[in-house]
């Protein structure tokens, strides 16, 4: 049996003007998960959202929703739920109104609407506002009532575009865990568009990085941040530690390799082939190096996988659950992440010893500068 | 530091004194003058008297005048509404360069004095104008159209003078609609023209009550444009009191007209103003 999807894209394609801004995007989406756009701002999200939407057209490509081809088919006709950044509500009408909006165009009746409206506020948890006007809402009020107003008409799939970026830190996490939980309650298909990784990575089931209009990866939020598939994946989400380096030989586990600077390394191998000379990046997570005090009992004996690299502290930054170390080694400067411990503690200017397992260090073709 | 303030607040009121001198002098005053005249027998400096007044309301004959001024006000109110929304609508969602060469175009017409407009417009509309000449030859009619010197050529003459103020109070408003809020009532169903009556419209009604009081006000006051295109037979308040200074040389009379004008104006604003805000109006665009 095939399995059915609720979105589909097949080769999308959009330009404006001479500039393609989204490539070649294929992508399918399972009913009731929760797929992100996850890119730096102009890579071509809303642009993306904007085509599934029906706000624009694509120039190449075909766009299927729950099975039906929606090219051509405008915006009102799509059945679609939509947030906002900037919310969006209908600064004329109530809350009320605005929530029962989409159910009016619908031609539900008048006691139906007023059921629908009432359950879906109660959902949003603000019950208490049908009254009030948008203006007289906090920002935060304003998202859930623009989420109640898109999920009443109960959409064949939800289409968020950066609906917390407008919001404080605060009321940002409080405000996508409840999204989180009210998409896995309602089970209805979401795309969420978004430029932050811990954001995306927290909503998702599975990730759409894209760059400059291309995809450069789909994958569960762990595939993503553990597996990156390009260079730029690695280094936009989460920390990474990046070297330039030539291929200078290997085995069948690793590849060797020389930085520019000077320092050997290996790194695990991986499906694509390499021939000694050839110029790479390799990316290592902060998480993954291990920090030790030069002469200290621990520090371990040279072992084969194992990279080290000696440095000197140089900045200590104390951020709650971690500590983050940036060490100087030769002439490349590491971040190094490492539990808290009130029993071992670094001093800047203290000589260390970092050390990383090569099957943790991520290698790929240099970038084309 | 409060010495500060109030120093500042001081210089504030220095700086408003020449206006305000100006105001006083060419507004005011005159003003308050012309209400003496109506008041009172002997040019404003004799006995307190009504009959002036008395005179305007006793005859029907001004009551109809104010009527049909109060008439061809609203009509040109219709008129620059009906004409100037689609074009204040394209405005406000073109792009910035034709934004400003439409307002050009459309302030442009006030580069040249009104008189000469007006006389432009005898050449469109008259008998033997432009309009009735290509429709005669054509054989569409067979007698020139009556354009000129009726309450039409009025109200063509006003909505001329007076459409651009309608068009720029109303593009401001649209101008100022969140364009999202057409991407969110379209996701939720509604069609274009949905989104025109449900968006677009009630979110310009701050800019439509504005244009229809500034246009009626100006409406009810023109002289020039009735004197011209309306000719004798369609006499406005405006005219009125003007003959009655200028040829009947009764100023008493001609500024208690100039009075029964303003008053009939700000009374009919007034009401308009009470008609149309609403509590939930003032709830939604009150600041
Ligand atoms: N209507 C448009 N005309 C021309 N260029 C546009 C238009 N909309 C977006 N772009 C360009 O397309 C690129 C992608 O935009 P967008 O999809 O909004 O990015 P994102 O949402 O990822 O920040 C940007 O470089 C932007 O400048
Ligand atoms: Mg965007």
């Amino acid at each position: 049996m095939t399995k059915s999807y609720d979105v589909e894209l097949h080769q999308i394609r959009k330009r404006f003007g001479s500039t393609t801004v989204v490539d070649n995007f294929n992508l399918q989406v399972e009913r009731g998960e929760c797929v992100t756009f996850l890119g730096p701002s102009g890579c071509g999200k809303t642009t993306t959202l904007n085509m599934l939407a029906g706000f624009l057209e694509p120039d190449e490509g075909t766009l299927i929703i729950k099975g039906k081809p929606m090219n051509g088919v405008p915006a009102n006709k799509r059945d679609l739920g939509m947030v906002f950044q900037t919310y969006s509500l209908f600064p004329h009408m109530t809350v009320a109104e605005n929530v029962a909006y989409g159910l009016k165009l619908r031609k539900v009746s008048k006691s139906e609407i007023e059921t629908r409206v009432r359950k879906v506020l109660d959902v949003v948890k603000l019950p208490h506002l049908t009254d009030r006007y948008p203006k007289q809402l906090s920002g935060g009020q304003r998202q859930r009532i623009a989420i109640a107003r898109a999920l009443v008409t109960e959409p064949s799939l939800l289409l968020l575009d950066e609906p917390l970026s407008n919001l404080d830190a605060k009321l940002r996490e409080e405000l996508r865990e409840e999204i989180k939980r009210l998409q896995q309650e309602i089970g209805v298909t979401t795309i969420f568009v978004t430029h932050d990784q811990e954001e995306a990575m927290y909503m998702s089931d599975r990730i759409v990085v894209l760059d400059h209009g291309k995809v450069e990866q789909i994958g569960t939020p762990e595939d993503i941040y553990q597996q990156p598939a390009t260079a730029f994946v690695h280094e936009f989400v989460g920390k990474s530690n990046g070297f330039q380096a030539v291929i200078t030989g290997g085995d069948e586990h690793h590849w060797r390799l020389k930085t520019t600077e000077g320092m050997t390394f290996s790194a695990k191998r991986n499906d694509r082939l390499y021939n000694s000379g050839d110029e790479v990046s390799v990316y290592v997570r902060p998480e993954y190096i291990s920090l030790e005090k030069v002469g200290s009992m621990q520090e371990t004996a040279e072992e084969a996988g194992v990279n080290s690299i000696s440095g000197t502290v140089k900045l200590l930054s104390f951020l709650g659950s971690f500590i983050e170390v940036i060490v100087e080694a030769g002439s490349h400067i590491i971040t190094v992440r490492t539990n808290y411990s009130p029993i071992i503690s670094f001093a800047e200017g203290e000589p260390v010893k970092l050390s990383w397992n090569a099957y943790q260090a991520n290698i790929f073709p240099r970038k084309e500068a | 530091m409060p010495q500060l303030k109030r120093s500042k607040g001081l210089i504030a009121m220095l700086l408003l004194v020449p206006g305000l001198i100006i105001i006083l002098g060419v507004f005011v005053l005159p003003m308050i003058y012309m209400l003496m005249i109506s008041l009172r027998e002997d040019m404003g400096r004799g006995a307190w008297t009504l009959v002036s007044y008395a005179h305007l309301f006793q005859d029907s004959y001004y009551l109809e005048i104010l009527w049909r001024t109060v008439k061809l006000s609203l009509y040109t109110v219709v008129v620059c509404l009906l004409l100037g929304y689609p074009v204040a609508m394209y405005m406000a969602q073109a792009a910035p360069k034709m934004r400003g060469l439409i307002t050009f175009l459309i302030l442009s017409p006030h580069l040249i004095s009104v008189v000469i407009r007006n006389f432009g417009w005898v050449v469109i509309l008259g008998d033997d104008g432009f309009i009735n000449n290509t429709l005669m030859s054509l054989g569409i009619i067979s007698g020139p159209l009556r354009l000129l010197y009726n309450e039409l050529g009025v109200v063509i003459g006003l909505t001329d003078s007076l459409i651009v103020y309608m068009v720029l109070a109303i593009s401001t408003s649209l101008y100022a609609i969140d364009s999202s809020l057409y991407k969110a009532a379209g996701i939720l169903g509604a069609s274009r023209t949905k989104q025109f009556f449900s968006i677009t419209l009630p979110l310009s009604l701050p800019g439509i009550f504005a244009g229809t009081t500034l246009v009626f006000s100006l409406a009810m006051s023109s002289f020039v444009t009735p004197a011209l295109m309306g000719g004798t037979s369609v006499k406005v308040l405006p005219v009125l009191a003007y003959e009655q200074m200028m040829a009947s040389l009764d100023w008493s009379l001609g500024a208690a007209i100039a009075f029964l004008l303003l008053g009939s104006t700000i009374l009919l604003v007034t009401i308009f103003t009470r008609l149309v805000e609403t509590k939930r109006y003032k709830e939604v665009f009150s600041s």
